[in-house]
């Protein structure tokens, strides 16, 4: 099926993680990892500091230490020609926002470097954004707007029109989706792929309710990947709703509206 | 289909790319090639519906400048590999010269002589954008032509000029194919975004074309290019 603003997809579904300390995305990695059905996932970790950084995960351990969404854009330079390069996978998943899934796409595409190697990137998993925070931008951003250092944060996430962080001390802080939205980085005012159309699968929290995580399916061998997965136990899946489509919709819409709105400022 | 190459001012690292790309694709026939091929004269060589050419041309050498230009006349399309010919690449260091001078000190990308049709960049110029290239000539996938069409009417990039338009005015989003692309491995991320040290940069402009903000541009029929 084609949508204007889902982009190319089979099906929507809603899935919940049901492996312990696991999100829906790492979830879905961790089955594909643990049935060698890919030898490596490009993932991002970040520190106490929230430093980004890209790696290479080459089991379900290794993943635990990039769950959680971060909020800072991550160059995966070092990672990809790690992955392909240095350790030779035959068989690697590479998980980023929608720019970073429509320029491996790009590379694909239009082979300008790295030779055929780009092909042993087997799985593009897109992750739904409204836009990204510059690492100094967002330390900027949580100490004048909430007064928090950045080593406080145990992690954040959008709800509906929420931006929620929680600390580590067990506090939590709301802020409207609207203030946060005027500090994301310049560069993503111009954007308009809410739901990484590009990608094979997308994962995002937008239409689902808590605990779960709307996917957007668009690549046959991705959703047979995801169904094996709910039938291993890793991920509990059930059909989005047409309102949480709708939410979906919604916000894709938006950053499109943005988008346009912003267009003569380049 | 009948295709010419010719090989000007370069190191032949493109000319070694497209003879791979050539391998793959049984549908070509190399009417002209003076490296490869015994017939070494232009004038005799029969209208080729594609020409490729490589390596930037040096102004004080005739022999290439006239070959440039006849190629054009036998050629329907002109295709640029690699980025001495596209933008010039590391010749555009050379100093010019005044013409009397014994020595071959100016060179031109090739669209500054004459007329081109695609470009396609790149140092050197990979095997695996050419087969593609190539297969959608053939297939007439205009389309994927796009980009290629829209290179053809850029004459300079560097990693300065990615630095100017892209990460000065604030439209970089930090993904790091730049830094990627780099065949000399002149960019580095440092807090997110690229820095280019120009003292490596040798000016083959494929991080300014990989960077996915500038390849959405050059993806729209006709876009503006500077």
């Amino acid at each position: 099926m084609e949508d204007e603003y889902l982009g190319k997809y089979i099906d929507v579904f809603s899935v919940k993680p049901l492996k312990e300390g696991f999100g829906a995305t790492t979830a879905y990695i961790a089955y594909a990892l643990d049935k060698n059905e890919i030898d490596g996932a490009i993932v991002v970790k970040a520190d106490e500091n929230w430093e980004p950084k890209a790696i290479v995960a080459r089991n379900s351990d290794d993943l635990r230490a990039s769950i959680g969404t971060k909020w800072v854009i991550t160059p995966m330079v070092d990672a990809i020609i790690d992955a392909l390069k240095v350790e030779r996978l035959e068989k690697v998943a590479i998980i980023g926002t929608p720019c970073q899934c429509r320029v491996i796409r790009d590379i694909k595409e239009y082979p300008m470097q790295l030779g055929d190697v780009i092909n042993r990137i087997k799985l593009v998993i897109g992750l739904f954004c409204m836009g990204s925070f510059t690492q100094d931008g967002f330390k900027t951003m949580v100490e004048r707007k909430f007064g928090i250092t950045l080593p406080e944060i145990k992690n954040a996430e959008i709800r509906s029109d929420k931006f929620i962080i929680r600390l580590i001390n067990g506090k939590i802080i709301e802020e409207s989706l609207e203030n946060v939205k005027k500090d994301v980085k310049f560069a993503c005012l111009f954007c308009d792929d809410f739901t990484a159309r590009s990608a094979d699968i997308s994962f995002g929290n937008a239409g689902s309710e808590s605990g779960w995580r709307s996917v957007i399916v668009r690549d046959e061998y991705a959703y047979s990947l995801l169904q094996s997965a709910s039938r291993a136990g890793y991920l509990k899946m059930k059909k989005l709703n047409p309102e949480g489509v709708n939410e979906i919709i919604r916000l894709s819409k938006e950053k499109m509206e943005r988008a346009k709105r912003n267009e003569s400022l380049i | 289909m009948k295709v010419m190459y010719v090989k000007l001012s370069d190191c032949s690292g493109c000319m070694i790319s497209f003879l791979e790309a050539l391998m793959s694709n049984s549908n070509i026939e190399l009417i002209y090639c003076p490296n490869i091929l015994d017939r070494r004269d232009i004038d005799e060589a029969e209208d080729a519906d594609i020409g490729f050419v490589s390596g930037s041309v040096c102004a004080e050498f005739d022999e290439h400048m006239e070959s440039l230009k006849k190629m054009r006349e036998k050629c329907e399309k002109i295709v640029t590999v690699g980025s001495c010919a596209c933008v010039g690449g590391i010749t555009r260091f050379c100093r010019g010269n005044q013409p009397p001078q014994p020595y071959h000190r100016t060179f031109l990308p090739i669209a500054d002589v004459v007329k081109v049709d695609y470009s396609i960049p790149g140092c050197p110029a990979s095997a695996e954008i050419l087969k593609k290239f190539l297969n959608a000539y053939i297939a007439g996938n205009n389309k994927y032509l796009i980009p290629f069409k829209n290179l053809a009417r850029k004459k300079r990039a560097s990693g300065q000029d990615l630095q100017d338009e892209i990460v000065a005015k604030g439209l970089c989003v930090g993904c790091g194919m730049c830094a990627l692309s780099c065949p000399v491995e002149a960019i580095e991320m440092i807090r997110g975004k690229p820095e280019v040290r120009m003292d490596k940069c040798i000016r083959c402009g494929t991080c300014y074309f990989r960077c996915p903000r500038n390849f959405l541009k050059l993806r729209k029929e006709n876009a503006e290019v500077i």
